[in-house]
């Protein structure tokens, strides 16, 4: 199969995906719930209702309801939130909030990587000695702690009880200090709003400041999953024949395991890399609610809690979408990286 | 965090009662019809067992698919009954309607499949037994024990590796010690999981009670209150101990006789209640006048009401009380409603880990809360692994159609974020409680394991030893079910360890978003949820809850990340 056969195949593997989740969303949200409050808000005049119950087709059967979802969705109506303070068309919202949220991902991730690589090779080089001991609780704590618990803890710590002791404190919620900045987005990546567009590095330190107690806490899980993975892929690479080879010829154990037991043992934990951001997305659900982050997350929340059915099914489906390109991505770099997967 | 999202859609349908009752029929036929389906399993199981006595094979296949269908059943059922009842009992207790009827069938659901289970074991049980009588053990051990020599020495060698890697064996000390706590909560926490105290709100770990705590004992209770033919009298010892006097108020007895009727008859019935300073066997010697002298309080009415609190001396003692009913003439029809009890305040429990914001005991809340919890992750896990295991071990050894179809389910189902999905199903159930977390969380769960096991399934199932069984005549289910299925069992057992770590942190993450229980069950995402607002002045609110969860599910997760260790076939020797 080449290359190109490939990548078809797996296009069109996804599109049922797709309809599968548009379909799902669609049946929570006009069979399970009231479609009629994605168009409706409390605002809304009495005598509007029936006119909007004709213009959106919801006295017509299910399956011709089905088929107007659908093209609402392809002509970009995706139906208004409520949840956000003001009415707001989702899209609009989910434009608005996303580059928060990926700011949010993007340290974490970072936080997660950089801490998580060598603390898996710590692990798997001092197998069954403290070191491996500790290092694996460490990460094993990553993955059993509730996240929203983890943050309040955070906050307390460094938030509430670094200012009693009157010790520089991180700050405990939003994205930027409000009171000392204003801020207009261009791009909504506030590190990058504040260096290119305002240059104002005062305001970059600052948001930077304000990611770290978010972005570790978010980072947390990553940073167990890829702790593990790095630490299974590395005993099982160290095992094969041609470290043994390379230690033999009086390498010394440093240049063995860096140049090359690692660079093989990267492969499987890059792939569990790219899965994980979609987990990031969700995992921003409950931390961004905690840290007060103006996110996609905080608003899901609060769209649930008000049954705002537009705002689940827009977060939904960005998340759906979110996780069937990382999936889609992740099988590109393995088909390019290894050829045995393209011909299986 | 405590709002309440409103759910009307439901209510509106249900008060016109076309829905419900359409429901309801829909709901007997379903009740009718896996009735009749377990029926069926029960019946297989018989053949099943009788086959094995008979033909001696340990047949897993029937307990496999009926345990299966089971649980499906049950999972299916409480759907539609949640989703029938929806708001109906919460909103409009008096209007039963047809909900009634549908919890007594549920009732009944349940306990059906509670005996048809316990039948089912006492069946294996009685076969093992069978098994093992010397004169059928003759025709097996010998070939058995030749068989299995080799994975005996395998599971030694196993179990040497788990002894010696520490993280392993504390892992399962924990998990060890919170289930012991959880089956001991009654006699290890100190207050009622649902008890609050609401002037000990928010003290610190440690506290004593600001409060006390005003207790009953009830000697003599009837809400009507019969006696066979009047007159009458009753009588009985009771002692004040030292329980009875640990604050500085005094205990008192209560007496009400209240709601009198004599029916027909026009006569004044005479209540007299008296305590007598002395003990039983002294009582019954002394005549009625003789007693008088030892008499203590008392207290007398005549055709009324007699409500009233009778102080006791401030010491302990052994007293007798005696109610007497006096008539003219006797009378059959005459009832009452009659308590006496003992009322008397005892000092509340010391507060080891502080209080909440309703004053509920944080200790005793976590040790109700690990019932709670550990219910709930291990029915998830349990439900959600078998019926996973089923679909993805018949989708992987079928393949074709069929496999193409059931990925493509599980790929939208891990293309939801799982957090949302479990949202959303219990917004679909609409009524807010443990088993509707429990029931979106098995819904949210299957398809790890329909992908685990299928991934096994397609490697094993172009080995030898599956050639060999296959050309020896096995039948494709007997080859999947006690062929392949127990070879690919290892990596599905480590990932259940595991996933009941993380389902007891999607529920308690649930819980706290505010998809909880009802307010007051004590559950531990639902006290974080509590204590987050009170962070700053009562940190251990968060805290205690938070550090339960953690330490559970770091348990899990240490057993199962060291199983796999210890099972990795590349790790294994060398």
């Amino acid at each position: 199969m080449r290359l190109r056969d490939f990548i078809l195949r797996r296009i069109i593997l996804a599109i049922p995906v797709v309809f599968g989740v548009l379909t799902i969303t669609w049946f929570l949200s006009y069979v399970v719930g009231d479609p009629l409050a994605m168009y409706v808000t409390e605002r809304t005049p009495d005598q509007a209702i029936p006119g909007i119950i004709a213009a959106h087709g919801l006295d017509q059967p299910p399956v011709v309801q089905y088929f107007i979802y659908l093209s609402n969705l392809f002509q970009g109506n995706w139906g208004v939130s409520t949840s956000t303070g003001a009415d707001q068309p989702v899209l609009v919202v989910l434009a608005r909030l996303f580059p928060a949220t990926i700011e949010l991902a993007i340290v974490a991730m970072i936080f997660a990587v950089i801490l998580g690589i060598p603390l898996g090779i710590i692990s798997a080089t001092r197998k069954d000695q403290v070191a491996d001991h500790i290092t694996r609780i460490f990460a094993l704590s990553g993955v059993s702690m509730p996240i929203f618990w983890f943050g309040l803890m955070l906050k307390y710590v460094f938030f509430y009880q670094f200012s009693v002791w009157d010790l520089p404190h991180l700050p405990g919620g939003d994205r930027y200090n409000i009171r000392r900045f204003s801020w207009t987005p261009t791009t909504g990546f506030l590190l990058v709003d504040s260096l290119v567009f305002e240059h104002n590095p005062a305001l970059f330190m600052d948001a930077l400041v304000h990611l770290v107690m978010p972005g570790f806490c978010l980072g947390y899980i990553t940073l167990a999953i890829i702790t593990r993975m790095m630490r299974s892929s590395m005993l099982e690479v160290i095992k094969e024949d041609y470290i043994t080879l390379a230690k033999s010829k009086g390498l010394t154990e440093r240049v063995v395991i860096y140049k090359h037991a690692l660079r093989n043992a990267l492969i499987p934990t890059v792939t569990v890399i790219g899965l994980a951001f979609g987990g990031l997305i969700t995992g921003a659900v409950l931390t961004e609610t905690i840290f007060n982050w103006p996110g996609l997350g905080r608003w899901a929340t609060r769209a649930i809690l008000n049954s705002d059915m537009a705002a689940i099914n827009g977060f939904t489906l960005l998340v759906a979408f979110i996780f069937v390109t990382a999936n889609f991505i992740v099988d590109m770099i393995y088909g390019v990286l290894d050829p045995r997967i393209r011909f299986g | 965090m405590d709002s309440e999202p409103q759910i009307i859609d439901m209510q509106n349908d249900v008060h016109d009662g076309q829905l419900a009752r359409i429901l309801g029929i829909l709901q007997i036929i379903f009740v009718m019809a896996s009735l009749m389906i377990s029926g069926f399993v029960f019946l297989g199981n018989i053949t099943i067992g009788i086959q094995g006595w008979f033909g001696l094979e340990f047949a897993s296949p029937g307990y496999v698919t009926a345990w299966f269908l089971q649980s499906l059943i049950i999972l299916l059922l409480t759907f539609f009954l949640f989703r029938a009842n929806a708001g109906v009992m919460e909103r409009l207790p008096d209007a039963y309607g047809s909900s009634f009827y549908l919890y007594i069938f549920l009732a009944v659901i349940y306990a059906t499949m509670g005996s048809l289970g316990l039948i089912f074991i006492i069946f294996i049980v009685i076969q093992l037994i069978v098994m093992f009588t010397p004169n059928v053990r003759y025709y097996w051990w010998e070939e058995f024990s030749e068989d299995t020599k080799p994975r005996i020495k395998e599971t030694r060698f196993t179990l040497h590796l788990i002894r010696k890697s520490p993280l392993v064996v504390a892992g399962i000390l924990i998990i060890a010690f919170m289930v012991g706590v959880a089956l001991s909560a009654p006699w290890l926490s100190t207050y009622e999981g649902t008890d609050m105290v609401f002037a000990d709100a928010r003290l610190p770990p440690g506290a004593e009670s600001n409060d006390i705590k005003l207790n009953f004992y009830y000697y003599l209770e009837d809400m009507q209150f019969h006696p066979e033919i009047m007159p009458n009298y009753y009588y009985e010892e009771f002692q004040v101990t030292e329980t009875h006097l640990e604050t500085n108020q005094i205990p008192q007895i209560f007496i009400g006789v209240s709601n009198l009727d004599t029916g027909w008859d026009p006569i004044e019935v005479n209540v007299t209640f008296r305590v007598y300073a002395i003990n039983l066997t002294v009582y019954e010697e002394l005549t009625a006048t003789e007693r008088l002298d030892h008499l203590l309080v008392n207290a007398s009415v005549l055709d009324e009401n007699l409500l009233q609190y009778l102080e006791l001396p401030d010491e302990e003692g052994t007293y007798v009380w005696e109610l007497q009913f006096l008539a003219p003439y006797q009378t059959a029809t005459w009832t009452a409603n009659t308590r006496v009890c003992l009322r008397y305040f005892s000092i509340y429990p010391i507060h080891i880990w502080g209080t909440d914001n309703y004053g509920g005991d944080i200790y005793s809340r976590i040790i109700w809360g690990a019932q709670e919890d550990l219910k709930i992750a291990l029915s998830v896990v349990m439900v959600a692994l078998t019926t996973g295991a089923i679909i993805g071990a018949t989708s992987g050894y079928y393949g074709g159609k069929f496999d193409e179809l059931v990925m493509r389910i599980t790929d939208i189902f891990f293309a939801f974020p799982g957090l949302v999905l479990a949202m959303a199903i219990v917004m679909a159930i609409g009524v807010r409680s443990l088993e509707t977390i429990s029931i979106a969380l098995m819904i949210t769960w299957w398809p790890t394991y329909a992908r685990l096991v299928r991934g096994q399934v397609l490697s094993e199932r172009e080995k030898l030893y599956i050639e060999a069984a296959r050309s020896s005549g096995a039948s494709d289910t007997r080859i999947l079910f006690s062929h392949i299925l127990p070879n690919t069992i290892q990596p599905v057992i480590v990932q259940a360890t595991m996933d009941i770590g993380s389902v007891l942190l999607v529920a308690a993450g649930l819980a706290f978003i505010g998809f909880g229980p009802p307010i007051g069950t004590a559950e531990w995402g639902m006290m974080i949820a509590r204590g987050q607002n009170y962070i700053l002045s009562a940190p251990w609110m968060t805290l205690y809850p938070g550090l339960a969860i953690l330490v559970t599910a770091l348990a899990f997760n240490l057993v199962g990340d060291g199983i796999r260790d210890i099972m990795d076939p590349k790790l294994r020797r060398r």
